[in-house]
């Protein structure tokens, strides 16, 4: 299982990443914009993607819905990991066809739980 | 200016060298309507000096509300400044509540490892006078159910560790919120400074070359971009909290 996490925060990858190494998920790569993501989820197969939303450049929705305008990626499992908590916003990450909304700050326990729901959906 | 001034001296030193004269004919009275006429003109050239600084004054500031200049102000919205205090007392707030919970679980850590390690070298010494056949059965007995505790008690250790270590992990997320809250700050503070510059360029020159718009198309489109952490005086449309999201999701089919 190749993860990659993107976030422009460095501390908040570090965290994500650890947090997943806790669940036994130790492949992860990182980005820190929606643009550099983009290029490495077309090249690197991966088979989740953790992002943030609010992000320079490229942003966390635009990213989600370059990957699933993209007929390589548009399978992706995609799990956001932000700070957004607009109703309008979970609204529009939900149509955008995000698989999972974890606002910050969160629990290991959410996180686990959020990521336990998505693969059971993935391979139920 | 050279102008007026030359006006002035053509008018002014005709009547000063009569002044001179007639002060030393001695001509009291026709030198007194002498002074009082250069007064006079000096009082009528003071006064349209004001009145061309009024008029100076009075047209910058009109330009300020037609220009962009003043637009850009009201861009900033209202709201954004105690928005602004809001969310640097909410940083203050964050940071101090990370540091906090990390200290605590520090607190909470070190007497755990101390206690692995005092009970660890206990069992070491008794260990090595084993070695050194140094025990009896009944103490031998003895270690042999110490050592077995032991082990549960390091694997119960590790596991209430390896948790702790987590929460201190977790504590540092306050980086990326405090982060971000901060970032608006600054865009605030830039936008701001760029709108006092254009002021006092265009005060100091009005007519000088437009202000361009360079601050206006830096204000980011929220829809898109993201928007940060909500303030946590901001009630209207937005979720509180993960189990909020969750209901919120449910609603709309997940």
């Amino acid at each position: 299982m190749k993860i990659l996490v993107v976030d422009d925060f460095s501390t908040m990858r570090r965290i994500v990443k650890n947090l997943l190494k806790e669940l036994g998920l130790s492949n992860t790569e990182e980005a820190e914009d929606g643009a550099s993501a983009l290029t490495m989820l077309k090249g690197g197969e991966f088979d989740f993607l953790v992002t943030d939303w609010n992000m320079p450049g490229m942003s966390g929705i635009e990213l989600l819905k370059a990957v699933r305008a993209d007929d390589s990626l548009s399978h992706l499992p995609v799990l956001m990991v932000t700070a957004e908590s607009k109703r309008e916003q979970i609204v529009e990450a939900a149509q955008a066809g995000v698989n999972g909304y974890v606002v910050k700050p969160f629990t290991a326990i959410t996180l686990k739980e959020k990521i336990d729901k998505i693969f059971e959906r993935m391979t139920g | 200016m050279e102008k007026s001034s030359n006006l002035k001296q053509k008018d002014v030193i005709p009547r000063a060298q009569a002044l001179l004269k007639e002060l030393e004919a001695g001509n009291d009275k026709a030198a007194s309507e002498l002074i009082d006429e250069l007064s006079v003109m000096k009082e009528r050239e003071l006064f349209q000096g004001i009145g061309k600084l009024t008029r100076n004054l009075h047209d910058t500031v009109s330009d300020f509300f037609d220009d962009t200049v003043l637009s850009k102000f009201s861009n900033i919205d209202q709201q954004e400044f105690p928005d602004a205090l809001e969310r640097l007392n909410y940083v203050i707030q964050m940071t101090e509540e990370s540091a906090n919970t990390t200290l605590t679980v520090v607190e909470e850590t070190i007497p755990l490892s101390e206690n692995i390690e005092n009970r660890g070298n206990e069992l070491r010494r008794r260990w090595g006078d084993l070695r050194s056949r140094k025990l009896t059965l009944d103490e031998f007995k003895q270690l042999s159910n110490d050592i077995e505790d032991y082990l549960d008690y390091s694997i119960d250790m590790s596991v209430q560790l390896s948790s702790k270590l987590n929460e201190v992990l977790l504590a540092q997320g306050f980086q990326d919120l405090t982060g971000q809250m901060i970032k608006r700050v600054i865009t605030l503070v830039e936008n701001v400074e760029d709108s006092l510059v254009e002021l006092i360029a265009a005060a100091s020159n009005r007519q000088g070359s437009p202000p361009d718009q360079k601050t206006q198309q830096s204000g980011h489109d929220p829809n898109t971009k993201g928007e940060g952490p909500a303030l946590p005086s901001t009630k209207e449309g937005i979720a509180k909290g993960q189990d909020e999201v969750d209901e919120l999701l449910a609603s709309l089919g997940f």
